[in-house]
């Protein structure tokens, strides 16, 4: 993870020294002066090489200390952990609205291939992918908070604040997962250990919760790890559309700003967020599926076999016997 | 079996959120309650019941919220380059004088002031003005806001008249203010947010910390600060005015980005009042009857500018054919649509304001075409029309692209970042763009500062106007001053430099229980104004 974190660090740092802008004359105006804008940039370093300005990023990183806000004046890392639990929060409210609402859409147009409800859900899936979340939003908030007054239209106040976003976002989200879902399910559906599942006298419902999804999880769970790490980079659309104070709308000001620090700052946690869960769907995998988990607990097995057969082979073939 | 339940189930399901949907986009417009809805503990503004209702009685909402576009990067008057930040500032801070949304100068803190010299403007303050951190307000402090915001590198250029190594103070509550050659408008700077009186003892004290919760001695205080998210304000109980307290205890400006979304937190009675209404969503409010617009002219001047400075090629009859092939009053009423027609270099709302005499450069595309040929314009040449992300301005660029080629030019529009655009603009590597420019305090010379910065835009190489500019701001009779800008604006018009396309108007959406909007030009509202009936409990 180490070695991904300053890989990220240095593309970040190459990306931002060649991108068009200056930031003092962003943050002084037009009607700063020459001198008064040399002064800001060399107040912020910028004046300085490119290696020189690498070299202290670093270091104060190694250090803990993300830098400092141009704008605001603000330590970065507060900054950006101000705003992530409302991005973590939401990010996971939208997955487990995607993972309810596709999965089980999945499953039953798996079962009821090429039936109306299999085809009217492929195509509300498709619409669904294509939609752009903005406009699905605005939709939510004309429906239930202009129309209907259920939810609140902004804001991330509360539980009745967080549906509309969480729906806006997990449906989209819930389109892929829906099409995985069926996919996958689909695969698992036409394996010989199904057919004997029902052979046995299984009811379908055992079959298919039992047998099918579980095998069918695997390309599942790494979609929806790929969403939610995606929506952990902030989803800046549905945060402005619903004014969530995210991390994806203090990067796209940030952004709009030159604020540099806050630009790398916030790029390194949404790469270490994603490293994160990258590294927990690795390991759920082990929960999921029984061979990769055998993969590891068998050599261990193994290894403390052959050392009680040393030890105490006695216990070995009572064990056995 | 099965399959008949389970179709059953699905089907009736597709079915409820048909009928679902249905009620929801037939739906009349929501009716919920504001925010809050408690009435306030002072000074409870009760009115007389209305006709329909005689038995109705009113009284003022305590919270009260407010929802704007854009969140400050900082709250001290001195640091920091965004309007929000100067709304909010109006708020927290008092200033010596103020201007209302007439731009009329009237004293705030300034209990009485004369001119003392050509230079010199003394000015006595209100004895028993407390800080909110219980400090007295006193002429030390006066001096420091001064002092501290001619070296800031963000205010200097604002306050640049003032000599603030000269300006000294008289007594505890009396300060001498001395510009650096006679400046008539030099009250009206003082209007400015930049001139907003600061805790000289709470920033020694508070360093950076002064941006996010800052020591002022205004009508309301910063509670909180959410980042990203909102401020929450209260009554400054200890102000010294008590004629202009506000009437509602507490004040929550939150920050929706999004146009439709800060349009809906009024619809839904979110919000008491939005700010920066776009045109997209006024027909919408118009009709709503839960709703109030209030439009009006603003300060803001979207213009075109061409570089003539550093793109020789563009002489003054090229210039003059590029503004006649120009419809400003079609990119007005289509581009722009809550915006008037600019007829000067100045919005109407700026001191010394007079539309030009536009018979030189009046839209006539064929005269056009005419002069550029007559010039030997080489009509392959690019013309490259720079602009920032935006919709309106997105608009407005390819209307004026469509118009230069339609008489032959080979003209283009290039969208770039706003920091991208500001940036080249300032290396005067743009050779034309579209920009804003704002008046500020109403004064003249505010509009015509790039033309002297030669250095940053380079929108002029005239050096004989820009001598002309500097020499009008020192102009102290009236109406020898208004002469002279009235003489600038026609000769900045037809210098065709810069190409004024239309002035923005500053749209408010309010509740209809909502008084005491005063709109202004600039988008800095006065919030402790604001006055929302509800009804009695």
């Amino acid at each position: 993870m180490i070695p991904v974190m300053l890989g990220v660090v240095l593309v970040i740092f190459v990306m931002l020294s060649l991108s068009p802008g200056d930031p003092a004359v962003q943050m002084l105006g037009p009607d700063a002066t020459p001198e008064q804008l040399e002064e800001l940039r060399d107040d912020l370093g910028l004046n300085d090489p490119f290696l020189v300005r690498y070299v202290k990023y670093v270091w104060n990183l190694l250090h803990g200390d993300l830098g400092t806000s141009y704008t605001t004046k603000q330590p970065v890392a507060k900054e950006i952990f101000e705003r992530f639990p409302t991005t973590l929060l939401f990010t996971t409210l939208a997955c487990i609205v995607g993972a309810i609402v596709g999965i089980l859409f999945g499953i039953v147009s798996a079962v009821k291939q090429y039936t109306w409800f299999d085809n009217v859900s492929r195509v509300i899936a498709l619409i669904g992918i294509s939609v752009p979340s903005f406009w699905l939003g605005l939709m939510f908030i004309i429906w239930f908070s202009v129309g209907l007054g259920w939810f609140p239209s902004s804001g991330f106040y509360g539980p009745k604040y967080w549906v509309l976003p969480s729906l806006t976002v997990g449906l989209v989200q819930a389109s892929n997962v829906m099409r995985q879902t069926r996919s996958a399910m689909l695969d698992v559906v036409r394996q010989d250990y199904i057919r004997t599942a029902r052979a046995k006298g299984q009811s379908e419902m055992k079959v298919i919760f039992s047998h099918e999804l579980p095998n069918a999880l695997i390309p599942i769970v790494t979609v929806l790890g790929m969403q939610f790490g995606r929506g952990m980079g902030g989803s800046i659309i549905s945060e402005q559309v619903f004014a969530i104070p995210g991390i994806g709308m203090l990067m796209t000001n940030a952004i709009g700003n030159l604020n540099y620090p806050v630009v790398q700052g916030g790029v390194l946690v949404i790469a270490l967020s994603f490293s994160i869960v990258n590294l927990l769907i690795d390991i759920l995998y082990a929960f999921i599926d029984p061979r990769i988990k055998s993969l590891y607990s068998g050599k261990k097995r193994v290894r403390k076999t052959k050392n009680e057969f040393v030890r105490e082979p006695g216990k070995e073939s009572a064990a056995n016997g | 079996m099965k399959t008949t339940k389970l179709n059953r189930a699905v089907a009736l399901l597709l079915a409820m959120l048909l009928v679902f949907g249905m009620t929801a986009c037939t739906s009349k417009p929501a009716t919920t309650e504001p925010a809050t809805t408690e009435p306030s503990t002072t000074e409870p503004a009760t009115t007389e019941p209305s006709t329909t209702e005689p038995e109705t009685k009113y009284v003022s909402k305590d919270h009260l919220v407010v929802v704007g576009k854009t969140e400050p990067a900082s709250i001290d008057p001195h640091n920091g380059n965004m309007v929000t930040q100067f709304t909010i500032d109006f708020q927290v801070f008092d200033r010596l004088f103020v201007m209302d949304e007439n731009s009329n100068i009237t004293p705030q803190l300034a209990e009485t002031w004369e001119w003392i010299d050509d230079t010199t403007l003394r000015v006595k303050i209100h004895e028993g003005v407390k800080f909110s951190n219980g400090d007295d307000l006193t002429a030390e402090d006066v001096l420091y806001t001064l002092q501290r915001g001619c070296e800031s590198s963000y205010s200097a250029a604002t306050l640049d008249p003032f000599d603030a190594a000269a300006c000294k103070v008289v007594d505890p509550y009396t300060i001498d203010i001395v510009t650096k050659q006679p400046y008539p408008g030099a009250i009206a700077t003082l209007t400015h947010g930049r001139a907003s009186i600061v805790c000289k003892r709470a920033i020694e004290e508070m360093g950076d910390e002064y941006s996010r919760t800052p020591v002022g001695s205004g009508r309301l205080i910063v509670d909180k600060w959410t980042a990203g998210d909102s401020i929450e304000f209260s009554r400054n109980e200890n102000y010294w005015n008590e004629e202009a307290k506000p009437t509602f205890s507490k004040l929550t400006l939150r920050f929706v980005s999004e146009n439709a979304s800060r349009a809906i937190e009024v619809e839904t009675g979110a919000a008491d009042l939005a700010l920066e209404i776009a045109a997209t969503d006024m027909t919408r409010l118009d009709e709503n009857p839960n709703v109030t617009i209030t439009a009006v002219p603003g300060a803001t001047l979207n213009q075109l500018v061409i570089n003539s400075a550093n793109f020789p090629y563009f002489t003054p009859e090229v210039r003059r054919a590029l503004h006649m092939a120009i419809n400003t009053e079609a990119i007005t009423k289509t581009a722009y649509v809550t915006a008037d027609r600019a007829d000067s270099l100045l919005p109407p709302s700026c001191w010394g304001y007079k539309a030009v005499d536009e018979s030189k450069t009046a839209y006539d595309p064929d005269g056009a075409k005419a002069i550029l040929a007559a010039e030997g314009f080489d009509m392959s040449t690019p013309l490259v029309i720079n602009v920032a992300k935006g919709n309106e301005v997105g608009t407005a660029a390819e209307m004026i692209c469509n118009m230069w080629n339609a008489i032959g030019l080979n003209a283009s529009v290039e969208i770039l970042e706003n920091a991208t655009l500001t940036t080249n603009n300032s290396k005067g590597q743009t050779p034309i763009c579209i920009t804003t420019y704002t008046c500020a305090c109403g004064l003249p010379e505010s509009m015509f500062l790039n033309f002297e910065k030669t250095t940053t835009y380079a929108w002029t190489d005239d050096m004989a106007f820009v001598d002309a500019l500097k020499a009008a701001k020192t102009i102290t009779d009236d109406a020898a001053r208004q002469a002279e800008y009235e003489r600038l604006q026609q000769y900045a018009w037809d210098l065709n430099n810069v190409i004024p396309l239309c002035v923005s108007q500053r749209v408010y959406a309010t509740g209809a229980n909502v008084e005491g909007l005063q709109p202004s030009p600039t988008n800095q509202p006065d919030f402790s104004l604001l006055n929302v009936l509800v009804e009695a409990n």
